[in-house]
């Protein structure tokens, strides 16, 4: 107590000796890039509670104690200044816009390189388009934002897989995915929860991964920054980068969201009650059936209590995201902490995702040689996932299996089961009332760390060791009331009600160990950096499952409750890879530069004759602008001219393929089973491709217009083909290197300050894609025909659809019509053509973001494009296939002009209970363009102006609110045109639009 | 100083680089390589439980071949509302895509791989002669019955063409290969030199339970594949084998109402189990039947109507419990306490006499025809026979197999092997899926096309009639 007070009284006098210092300080504060006053920039005293704000010339004053005060600059979008008062009584200060700083590195996981050196073709996403949008995963949020980039979802479950590529679909059999890399720490392992067992969606390999908490992603695209990756590179790596902390000022941020959101579900319609009713009696009227039994069957009685399914099913989901960050330290020591809670419901009854997740990045100079640092990023989720389409007790189908005269109700006002005999739907199962009660939860901890250590002996030789881990502990639980129609068991109720866990553990452990360095030679003209590196990566997979049914009541919720445990499994992996990186940079007189690298991967995936390969890259290139012949000219500013070529692999595929096995989980009569499990071939190796890349660099008008020209042709070499070969041997396929793909297009990426001076500013970010994809070789140049709807063939892309034509209706008999080979038409469908009819895989993609300013207010309105694939609209084989589904509910389409008697043109075929023959069957029927343009996210946001905010203590404030999804253009017909990479729609989950409020507070 | 601690980072280096050497090699937890798996009495006893559990799949035995044998015929409709399982198979307008057809036939062909690298293997492995004769003489029966079910599936009956009509590829080795369609004769000639030389091997094998093969199980195999033959001499000698075994006797009435919950009864000569532990949920073959399983697959009334009274088989069918005018199978409801759950009773007693009385009809041996259909009537709670003209006794045999087998996959094949149409006496009925009233068992539709999935990698004809 004692001690206290003295502190306050020295404090005091401090202060009062101060004070007698103290003076004015005015000055001006510009951005850095443009030169032009910034208005509204907080300007502080560190240490004290001063602070003003500059005015709409940039001009600020402040009143300082000591010419020793340090005055801190901070301005939403830019990077924090902190500045010495010093004795000058006019200061100028030049802020430097955080995303334009960011964007000025391409980080590759292994090195990071200033963009004006760089020889890469890559794309880099800001936090600015990452940050704040109410999506939990970062895949989601990539879409249209990097040139060359798709990124596409089937499904609207909050923390669903996204189907990501770049440049084109790279392979046949073997994954197409990129390779992810989270600050250096290459993950390993994708989707993370096995749903095969569990019937759900499944998880995204970036969902427990905080947006938030991203700084930058970084998307390589071209071979110098493939090759670095060797056998795992040539899909394109995705190398994320978590907030790191700042020499300077330490600030606390929090920020709050909350927002809304409902399916989605475009030009999509069901019937009504009246209209199932009248339809499915018209349709056994025409089909012969004597109306008293149609009266009978169908009652006007029905039409009392008809049910509205969709509406059901469908809620208003919410979505909120809670954060606190900080950031800060010294020249020693630098530190960024975070924590947010994320919460969404989903549209979807009981479908929701909950994401806890703590950051933690501190590096530390330990003496001039030796500097370590820390990374951790832990991340819990709950996930109540949506039970997939394709089961009856999903509300998925439920929605259309449904009739919307089967009310969910009985006469008393409960729900049935689903078991009752007066339950007509084919469901057998009310989603209403088993959805709330059966339950699939996925309980993820993922944790990925990495401890870097650097000595540094001189500039000429630096050593380091890295050591990481991605740790992922996922539980599964799926649990089956007891009174619901999936739990109950009439042969035995006591062995109702299911509980069936699952247990994933996965254990990536990787150490890098490399040497590198920097040097000049003859003159400081010629510049060198080296990097040599050494990586072992040790990866371990494991699960168990237990399952048991009979619970006495469907409050008891663990596996000990169960009277009988009906199954137990567990499986384990290990994959290894082993790699040797070297790579070599050459800079002259900082216009010419040249990288060349190497990379040496062996891996246990591979046969005995193919365990290592060899991969490479070279690059250049050449800043135009900074010769001589180029001083005079004003058209160009910046502009570079780079390519580069190389080689890299791609290993993403099962884990013991190259051998001839036995498996062993087969069972019979109490003994241990096995079969042939794997045909094996000894010489399975890596896809190869090499790629070729030219791009170009430039400004214009004065560098308001900036623009990024990439040409590139990728060319894969050995190809994994799952070549289907006759049954008869016992297999279906065999997995054997063969065959060769081309991806060929180019990106633009511009982005141009269309009004930027004055108060009111606007630009514009751009960024067009086109693929060509075209399969050169295949085994034998045998067309693979994959299951019933695709083919791959010489001279196609890959996705092709391969189905009969439909031919429309024959008025004589209401036939559906097929085309045959001689152009004339069939009834026979097995007589009709097989077709290529166009591809799953979008010509091109694209992103427009324009960003108006005014003062404090920032709108800005980001457009997807989707351009030239199409989509087989399978919902409408169930929805609208002329009775096939009779009992269900049907799409609009389905009453629209269905043939009724002879001589009718009619545009749907005669509706027959059970379908009429195969007019319902794989045809280009259900065919349709996937086009389409979308407004993916408009935000309005407001900075408050710090004179508002000074006596609250706040150094910033920004609310604003966010719209997602709400606005799509397309002529498709089905729910929602965007379908994953096999453009298949077929009962998913849709996707949401949602409204979202926020506020961002720094302290 | 800095010496030493350049020292230790190579010697870090160089202890990551030395255990890294052997990290590339990596074996599976859950598999071994396929000489190490068959080159041993265990590995090869391992090896017949797997291929019994092929034939249990859900593609095969499991769901899939009794549900074709059975829909396409007149005992069970599909209801108008359904879960769009079979419908092809009801209507038998199956396109060449058709995915039940690409499964049961890939099923098949993977069971004879889990067969043949047994027979191929069995008399090189390590370990007991006798052990490895029965494991073998087991998976010649496997594979035996997987031919002769493909080519009850993809090829015309045997007396339709006298066995030279296009049959199946026969597969005795693991090739991976373009094998032509052998005829309808060779596929029967391997079937019946398969079990023959399994008979042998098994001759020593201690009679046990019904889950695993016998000798006769073989027997009782091949009274029913000389049945299909033609062959009605060789038919009854393979079928008074078993019957005179005294091994198994006929379920008495008290007992039916259990015979189908239950395995292992005295009735059973093969019967592929399924553990509790191995249901297969809502694929269980009893779900077709029943709610809360799918329900789709309803009796026809005209087999209702079809019972005598007195018929201990009648009590298998009550009214639906969703729909009570309509009829339900209970003869799948389930066992070991598992909805639905039904272990294939592949061969039973009940065939053997119903075989012989068949074979007998057919060589005009009429009173013992009768003599059998008697033994069995007197089980199943049915006075005996005694005034039929001997141009009805065939009829009667093949009446009362419908009534025996109904819903066990027998009824489509017992019609079109003896070229008599399928008639639906209940059809174009408001309850079930619209479907053709009459099947010729002489047309194109009376057998599956061959996969186009099959065709496009071996080029092998197509069945007429399924485009080219």
């Amino acid at each position: 107590m004692k001690q206290k007070l003295l502190s306050i009284l020295l404090l005091s006098l401090f202060a009062l000796s101060a004070m007698a210092q103290s003076r004015d300080v005015t000055g001006k504060v510009t951005g850095a890039d443009d030169n032009l006053p910034l208005p509204g920039v907080t300007v502080k005293v560190q240490g004290s509670r001063t602070g003003v704000e500059t005015d709409a010339a940039g001009n600020f004053t402040i009143r300082i104690n000591s010419p020793a005060d340090v005055l801190i600059f901070s301005y939403i979008g830019y990077q924090p200044q902190s500045v010495v008062a010093g004795s000058n009584n006019n200061l100028a200060v030049k802020l430097v816009n955080s995303a334009k700083q960011l964007s000025e590195v391409v980080v590759t996981g292994y090195t990071s390189v200033n963009k004006a050196k760089s020889v890469s073709a890559a794309s880099v996403v800001t936090s600015k388009d990452i940050n704040d949008v109410p999506m939990p995963d970062i895949n989601q949020i990539l879409q249209g934002h990097a040139a060359g980039l798709v990124s596409t979802s089937s499904s609207g479950q909050p923390g669903a897989a996204q189907d990501v590529i770049i440049r084109g679909v790279g392979s046949l059999s073997a994954g197409t995915s990129p390779l992810y890399v989270i600050d250096g720490i290459i993950l390993a392992r994708g989707d993370y929860n096995d749903s095969g067992d569990f019937a759900t969606q499944t998880t995204d390999v970036l969902a427990n991964i905080n947006p938030n908490d991203i700084e930058n992603v970084t998307v390589l695209k071209d071979a110098s920054a493939l090759a670095l990756y060797g056998a795992r590179g040539s899909n394109g790596v995705i190398v994320i980068n978590t907030k790191k902390g700042k020499n300077g000022t330490s600030t606390i941020t929090a920020r709050a969201q909350y927002g809304y959101d409902r399916a989605s579900f475009g030009n999509w319609k069901l019937l009504d009650g009246k209209q199932v009713f009248d339809y499915d009696r018209n349709v056994l009227k025409i089909n012969g059936y004597p109306q008293g039994q149609i009266n009978s069957f169908f009652p006007d009685s029905l039409l009392k209590h008809t049910f509205n399914w969709v509406d059901a099913a469908f809620r208003t989901g919410r979505t909120s995201d809670y954060e606190i960050s900080s950031q800060g330290g010294d020249d020693k020591t630098q530190y960024y902490l975070s924590t947010g809670i994320f919460n969404q419901d989903g549209a979807l009854i009981y479908s929701s995702l909950k994401r806890y997740s703590v950051l933690s990045n501190i590096s530390h100079q330990v003496n001039k040689q030796l500097d370590i640092s820390l990374n951790i990023n832990a991340s819990y989720s709950n996930t109540q996932n949506a039970l997939g389409g394709g089961y009856f007790a999903s509300p998925i189908l439920g929605v259309v299996a449904d009739s919307p005269l089967q009310s969910p109700y009985k006469p008393d006002g409960t729900l049935y089961t689903g078991l009752e005999p007066e339950w007509t739907s084919i469901t057998a199962d009310n989603f209403l009332y088993s959805y709330p009660l059966n339950t699939n939860t996925d309980l993820n901890l993922r944790t990925l760390g990495k401890l870097n250590i650097n000595y540094k002996f001189s500039d000429l030789l630096k050593l380091s060791q890295n050591v990481s881990a991605d740790l992922i502990n996922a539980h599964t639980k799926g649990f089956t009331d007891p009174t619901t129609a999936d739990g109950y068991n009439s042969s035995d109720p006591s062995k109702s009600g299911d509980i069936l866990e699952e247990l994933v553990q996965f254990r990536s452990l990787t150490s890098q160990s490399s040497v590198s360095g920097k040097f000049s030679l003859f003159n400081d003209k010629n510049q060198f950096d080296y990097l040599g590196l050494f990586e072992y990566q040790g990866n371990n997979d494991n699960n168990f499952i237990a399952e048991g049914t009979g619970l006495a009541s469907g409050k008891l919720k663990v596996l000990n409750v169960t009277s009988t445990p009906t199954a137990t499994a567990g499986d384990e992996d290990d994959y290894n890879f082993v790699s040797y990186l070297g790579q070599f940079n050459y800079a002259y007189d900082n216009k010419y530069y040249l990288s060349a690298s190497f990379r040496r991967d062996g891996s246990s995936r591979f046969g005995v004759d193919n365990k290592y390969g060899n991969f490479y890259s070279i690059g250049g290139s050449w800043k135009i602008s900074d010769e001589g012949f180029m001083k005079n000219q004003t058209i160009f500013q910046n502009a570079k001219l780079r390519a580069s070529y190389g080689t890299a692999g791609n290993a993403s595929f099962g884990n013991y393929q190259s051998l001839q096995l036995y498996s062993y989980g087969a069972t019979y009569n109490g003994s241990p089973g096995s079969v042939p499990s794997s045909i094996g071939n000894p010489n399975l190796t890596w896809e190869k491709s090499s790629q070729a890349d030219i791009g170009l660099e430039f400004g214009v008008l004065k560098n308001r217009l900036k623009a990024t020209i990439d040409v590139y042709n990728k060319i894969t070499n050995g190809l994994l083909q799952n070549v289907p070969i006759s049954a008869t041997s016992g297999f279906t396929t065999t997995a054997i290197n063969v065959g060769k793909l081309r991806n060929q297009g180019y990106e633009i990426t511009l982005s141009s300050d269309n009004v930027k001076d004055g108060p009111f500013k606007w630009t514009t970010d751009l960024n067009f894609a086109f693929n060509r994809n075209k399969v050169l070789a295949l085994n034998g140049n045998q067309d693979i025909i994959g299951g019933t709807l695709g083919i791959t063939r010489v001279g196609l892309p890959i996705g092709s659809w391969y189905m009969k034509q439909y031919a429309g209706v024959d008025p004589a008999n209401g036939d559906a019509l097929f085309y045959k080979a001689d152009g004339t038409k069939t009834n026979d469908y097995n007589e009709a053509e097989t077709k290529v009819l166009g591809t799953s895989l979008p010509k091109y993609t694209g992103g427009i973001t324009n960003t108006f300013t005014y003062q404090g207010f920032v709108l800005s309105a980001f457009f997807y494009a989707n351009i030239g694939n199409t989509v087989f609209n399978q919902l409408k084989e169930i929805t609208d296939s002329d009775g096939q589904q009779f009992g269900w509910n049907y799409d609009q389409a389905a009453i629209d002009n269905y043939w009724t008697h002879p001589g009718q043109n009619a545009t749907n075929p005669k509706p027959i209970p059970g379908g009429n023959g195969d007019s319902a069957s794989p045809s280009s029927r259900y065919l349709e363009s996937g086009t389409y343009l979308r407004l993916r996210d408009i935000t309005f946001g407001y900075n408050i102006p710090n004179s508002a905010l000074k006596k609250l203590n706040v150094s910033s404030a920004r609310i604003y609110v966010q719209g997602t999804n709400l606005l799509t253009f397309t002529g498709y017909t089905g729910i929602d045109p965007e379908n994953g990479l096999n453009g298949n729609d077929i009962l998913k989950y849709p996707v949401s639009k949602s409204v979202t409020f926020g506020i961002d507070l720094t302290l | 100083m800095k010496y030493k601690k350049i020292i230790l980072t190579l010697l870090l280096v160089t202890t990551v680089f030395g255990a890294c050497k052997d990290k590339l090699n990596v074996v599976p937890y859950d598999s071994l390589s396929t000489s190490e798996s068959l080159s041993d009495v265990n590995g090869l006893s391992a090896a017949l439980a797997g291929a019994y559990s092929g034939l249990r799949n859900n593609s095969y035995y499991g769901q899939e071949f009794m549900a074709i044998g059975e829909i396409s015929a007149d005992n069970v409709y599909i209801s108008i509302t359904n879960s769009n399982r079979y419908i092809t198979t009801f209507r038998r307008d199956y396109t060449t895509i058709d995915a039940d057809v690409n499964s049961i036939w890939d099923q098949i062909y993977a069971v004879l791989l889990e067969a043949n690298n047994i027979i191929n293997n069995a008399d090189a492995a390590k370990g007991d002669a006798t052990q490895k004769n029965i494991i073998k003489g087991q998976a010649l029966f496997i594979r035996a019955l997987c031919h002769f079910d493909l080519v009850r599936l993809f090829a015309k009956p045997y007396t339709q063409g006298d066995g030279s009509q296009l049959g199946v590829p026969i597969e005795t080795k693991f090739e991976v290969g373009t094998p032509a369609r052998n005829t309808v004769a060779e596929v029967y000639t391997q079937v019946i030199n398969d079990l023959t030389a399994a008979k042998t091997l098994l001759a020593d094998e201690p009679i046990g339970d019904a889950y695993d093969v016998n000798k006769y199980a073989v027997s009782a195999l091949l009274s029913r594949v000389y049945l299909y033959k033609g062959d009605n001499t060789n038919a009854i000698t393979e079928a008074s084998v078993v019957i005179g075994s005294g091994q198994y006797t006929l379920t008495p009435p008290a007992d039916l109402p259990t015979f189908y919950t239950t395995s292992n009864n005295p009735e059973e000569i093969f019967t592929l189990r399924f553990l509790a532990s191995e249901s297969q949920g809502s694929e269980n073959y009893g779900g077709l039947y029943l709610r809360p399983g799918y329900g789709d697959v309803r009796v026809s009334p005209d087999l209702v109507n079809d019972f005598e009274p007195g018929d201990a088989r009648r009590n298998f069918i009550s009214p639906f419990s969703a729909s009570p005018s309509e009829f339900q199978n209970d003869k799948f409801s389930g066992e070991a306490g598992i909805f639905g759950l039904y272990s294939p009773k592949v061969l039973r007693l009940a065939e053997i006499y119903l075989n012989r009385a068949e074979a007998y009809a057919k060589t005009s041996q009429y009173p013992l025809a009768i003599a059998d259909l008697n033994t069995l009537r007197a089980k199943r709670g049915l006075p005996a026979l005694t005034t039929v003209a001997d141009a009805d006794v065939l009829t009667r045999v093949l009446d009362e197999r419908r009534k025996e087998f109904m819903f066990e996959g027998q009824r489509f094949f017992d019609l079109t092997r003896n070229s008599v149409d399928v008639e639906r006496g209940y059809c174009q009925q408001i309850t079930e899926v619209s479907a053709p009233c009459s099947i010729s068992a002489t047309g194109f539709n009376a057998i599956l096309p061959i996969p186009q999935q099959e065709i496009n990698v071996n080029p092998i004809p197509q069945n007429p009639g399924y485009g080219k």
